[in-house]
């Protein structure tokens, strides 16, 4: 059986260390990175890191091993000649942009050609602006985008709350629930307890006053809904109605 | 000999104080903590009986790990917890055993808005306690984190035979909806 790994494959001693100073392929190195983490912690866990004697290869790699590093190359390759080429791309038509305009100038730049030029330079000027507007535009765009979007969220978790609380559904299973827990004994206890801290809250107020040597106050701010009976779930709107129906 | 019943009438809808909103306040951060730790036991619960720390490679948990996701769950359930129960019920459980009720200062039910703000300033209130304390100065007992979401607390009890009368005629209101409409449907 020939033991020597074939020559096009790399062997594990041949792998260079990455470069995390390069530029490009972050997200897919890192997207690799994960999946391969994730797979070989699933192997481990599984206890199925050994592999059938048939799977291995010439050079002790497996039949997935080679695949997947087939994969990940073509991956990495793919990525980095895509970006090469598209800075290729760009810096050939700048190149190419400023070596016409510089020869154009040459030729154009003189009394006789002048009168024919200009309607060109005014075009290319209110090109210029075109393509700085539409530049703007992408800004506040972008800006009116997220503002929108956000009021909108906000604008859709307001709805939410207010169906549940204004649902009459709701009203009726809340309802249903503190019917239940009606115990004389717990109410009363707290009653008790509700009128000894409301109390406290005034004798403390009153306390601290002396202590500090402030004029006693005589009464709180009005408040909005002094006296008004406090339902705790049904909405202002229902608790209207009923008083109107009454 | 001061009657309970007119004592209790004489709080509504006045704005609560210090004690009241204290100790509602620690009732439910009692009750966040509990829920808190109750996930945090259960998730370590789950990781050392199903050996997933072991799968995914984590090893043993420190400490300082299981703290900082501690703390990290107890901030979650603390803001859902508060803007979920003030933007619906306008009162915690902790403010209902209490008998207070947070709402705008105009008296309305809270928007997100301002739910959000409070919930921030509580952050600003907690700087030395000092903005919870200026509940016991202000005239209308506002808190630092009040004044910034622009809410007031009041006193919401007694609310048993009110809320009973209120959510009885709602379900009688639905009830008879539904009854027209099915008879309706029949008749179509």
């Amino acid at each position: 059986m020939n033991e020597e790994r074939p020559s096009s494959l790399p062997t594990d001693k041949q792998v260079t260390p990455l470069d995390l100073s390069q530029e490009g392929q972050p997200i897919s190195r890192f997207l690799v990175g994960l999946l391969l983490l994730g797979s070989d912690q699933l192997v481990q866990g599984l206890g199925q890191a050994k592999q059938p004697e048939a799977d291995v290869l010439p050079g002790g790699e497996t039949s997935g091993d080679l695949l997947r590093h087939l994969a990940i190359g073509l991956l990495a390759r793919g990525e980095r000649e895509a970006g090469t080429s598209l800075r290729t791309v760009y810096y050939a038509s700048v190149g190419t942009a400023s070596w016409a305009s510089q020869m154009l100038d040459r030729w154009t730049d003189n009394g006789l050609m002048r009168p024919f030029r200009r309607p060109i330079d005014v075009r290319i000027q209110r090109l210029g602006d075109q393509v700085a507007e539409v530049i703007e535009e992408g800004k506040r765009e972008e800006q009116d985008s997220r503002v929108l979007a956000a009021e909108s969220v906000q604008s859709l978790v307001e709805n939410i709350f207010d169906q549940l609380a204004e649902s009459e559904e709701m009203d009726r299973l809340i309802g249903e629930l503190v019917a239940k827990k009606g115990v004389s004994y717990g109410t009363s206890l707290a009653d008790n307890m509700r009128t000894l801290t409301a109390t406290a809250d005034d004798t403390l107020e009153g306390v601290l006053r002396k202590l500090l040597r402030r004029t006693p106050r005589r009464a709180l701010a009005p408040s909005p809904v002094e006296g008004q009976p406090q339902t705790m779930y049904a909405s202002g709107n229902l608790v209207k109605g009923v008083a109107d129906n009454d | 000999m001061i009657d309970q019943e007119m004592l209790q009438f004489s709080f509504l809808g006045r704005y609560a104080g210090f004690i009241t909103r204290l100790s509602a306040f620690v009732i439910d951060r009692a009750t966040i903590a509990f829920i808190s730790l109750s996930i945090v036991l259960a998730v370590h619960f789950a990781l050392n009986a199903f050996r997933i720390n072991q799968l995914f490679g984590f090893g043993d948990i420190s400490w300082q790990v299981a703290l900082g996701f501690g703390v990290g769950v107890y901030l979650v359930i603390s803001i859902a917890y508060d803007l979920g129960f003030w933007m619906l019920a306008g009162q915690t459980p902790g403010k209902r055993l209490m008998g207070v009720r947070v709402l705008r200062s105009d008296g309305q039910r809270l928007h997100l808005g301002n739910a959000i703000r409070r919930e921030l300033g509580y952050v600003l209130s907690g700087i030395l306690f000092l903005g919870y304390l200026w509940i016991l100065f202000d005239n209308r007992r506002q808190g630092w984190h009040d004044k910034l979401a622009g809410t007031i607390v009041v006193y919401s009890w007694p609310e048993d035979e009110l809320q009973g009368t209120l959510v009885n005629e709602q379900v009688h209101r639905f009830v008879q909806a539904r009854q027209a409409a099915q008879s309706e449907r029949d008749d179509a």
